[in-house]
């Protein structure tokens, strides 16, 4: 590289020292190679001035979303936690939140769908009821939907419900299992808000934070609508925390509770545990038969056998 | 492989409060450096993919860069990815036009439209696009920037050259600029 092809690293100070002298000698000597500096010195300066700095926005939702933590395989667990699994899949609790625009006029656009598997189904029901109803948009208001999905472990009350529609889920009653034990009741929750923001940024950072706050997380990707006007995210918080995270998001704008289900699984909880039990104990006996004959095989390979047979001189054909 | 600071260690085994930590110190370059190359709407869903894939493989990052440096790289590739994806070019957006006159700089004692500057910013090639923002704007070293682009430290050196090069042309196309 001449000289010139090296003015702009010298300015930038990405030169060794030994050709930094080289080219400060040169510009030194050459008024046209100093004022060429200049100038490249005055462009970056020119270039950094008009390149705008946007402000940072999603920082508590990413927060919420690397937050997210891997499933628990039931397959890598030993039988002697089986039922201890169910417990932990139980006290979880899912929240998606779908943001949208709508009009003036209170016209609403449809959002896209949710895009984490466990409640994609109920979202997109609620995203097609809204489709039919769809509207000039503006941009300066916007809406939202939430849905929640959990579940949790609450007292008995009165008989569940598989979908009530007034915010106010069923509790469970206690039951027993197949033994004849009684099974500590558990509730999936499901609810859908759609909610009118004023910004959708700052409603899903709020949302974020609320869930944060909680131990909660955000499930699967947030999805934008095809013409980037709505949001939707998912979000998972503890169970116990169900109510007060709905209250929060509730609070977030102009809300509508669209849908919420309480789904009693005790007895299916309980079949599946008893089922795990039973497949745990019989896979246990099959290792522990395989186990005893690799250790049978194991002895054998690993002492050599010889048999001789000792007869006395002089006789032939003893046995 | 160096030690990993106590955080970074506690962040690669899932400490949520570790990981959160790294977010709050990094996310405003890293979402900084996404926006001004694919927009800001793509640039937070980038920012927050990036953060994501860094925590899954944290436990690569070795220490031979910064962490930023390691993080920018991997938001470089979502940005790319993106930009792909949703057929926009990298930094297309970034030097739109400011619309009524925005005032001057001198360039070589002529006083240059900042308006005509930008025009000749987006008239670069994404190669020469994405070293002037690296190094101008987000103000990484030669060595970073050759780290994140995955090319020599004389390839940022060369591209940097010939972005002011063309730059110093178009801005002052009478003056016969020479490389």
């Amino acid at each position: 590289m001449n000289i010139r092809e090296e003015l702009k690293a010298y300015i930038d100070g990405e030169l060794d020292r030994e050709r930094a002298a080289e080219v400060e000698k040169a510009i030194e000597s050459d008024p046209r190679l100093a004022a060429e500096a200049e100038s490249l010195k005055s462009l970056g300066n020119a270039v950094r001035e008009i390149t705008p700095m946007p402000a940072p926005q999603g920082v508590e939702s990413t927060i919420a979303a690397v937050s997210r933590r891997p499933g628990i395989s039931f397959r890598s667990l030993p039988s002697s936690l089986a039922a201890g699994v169910v417990g932990v899949v139980a006290t979880i609790t899912v929240a998606s939140l779908v943001l949208s625009h709508r009009s003036s006029s209170g016209s609403e656009e449809a959002a896209a769908p949710v895009a984490s598997a466990d409640s994609a189904a109920p979202a997109t029901t609620i995203v097609n009821g809204s489709t039919s109803r769809k509207t000039a948009l503006s941009d300066s208001v916007s809406g939202a939907i939430a849905e929640t999905q959990s579940s949790e472990t609450a007292a008995p009350a009165k008989p569940a419900s598989q979908e009530e529609h007034d915010g106010h889920p069923a509790k469970p009653v206690q039951k027993q299992s197949s033994e004849g034990l009684a099974l500590e009741p558990k509730v999936a929750h499901t609810a859908a808000i759609r909610i009118a923001v004023a910004s959708l940024s700052n409603a899903e950072e709020q949302a974020a934070r609320t869930v944060t706050n909680v131990q909660g997380r955000i499930a699967g990707n947030r999805s934008r609508n095809s013409r980037g006007k709505a949001i939707t995210v998912t979000y998972k918080v503890p169970a116990e925390e169900f109510d007060r995270v709905m209250r929060s998001l509730q609070q977030l704008g102009d809300s509508k509770l669209v849908k919420s289900t309480a789904e009693d699984v005790t007895t299916e909880m309980g079949g599946i545990e008893a089922k795990l039990r039973a497949n745990f104990a019989q896979k246990r006996e099959i290792v522990q038969k395989e186990e005893e004959r690799l250790k049978y095989l194991s002895e054998r390979a690993s002492v050599a056998t010889i048999t001789i047979t000792f007869v006395p001189k002089g006789v032939k054909n003893s046995r | 492989m160096k030690r990993m600071d106590g955080y970074l260690h506690r962040a690669a085994k899932g400490d949520k409060e570790a990981m959160a930590q790294i977010v709050r110190e990094h996310y405003a370059s890293v979402y900084r450096f996404c926006a001004r190359r694919i927009g800001e709407e793509l640039g937070k869903d980038a920012a927050q993919e990036a953060f994501i894939t860094a925590f899954k493989t944290l436990r690569r990052y070795n220490g031979s860069s910064t962490l930023l440096t390691w993080l920018l790289g991997i938001a470089h590739n979502h940005c790319r990815n993106m930009a792909r994806k949703a057929r926009t070019d990298i930094t297309m957006d970034l030097w739109e036009s400011a619309g009524a006159s925005s005032g001057n700089f001198s360039l070589e004692n002529a006083l240059v439209d900042k308006e005509a500057l930008r025009a000749a910013l987006r008239r670069l090639s994404v190669e020469h696009r994405e070293v002037v923002v690296l190094h101008e704007i987000e103000g990484l070293s030669y060595e970073e920037a050759a780290l994140i682009l995955a090319v020599p430290v004389g390839t940022i050196k060369s591209r940097l050259h010939h972005a002011f090069l063309a730059l110093r042309k178009q801005l002052s196309p009478a003056e016969g600029v020479s490389a």
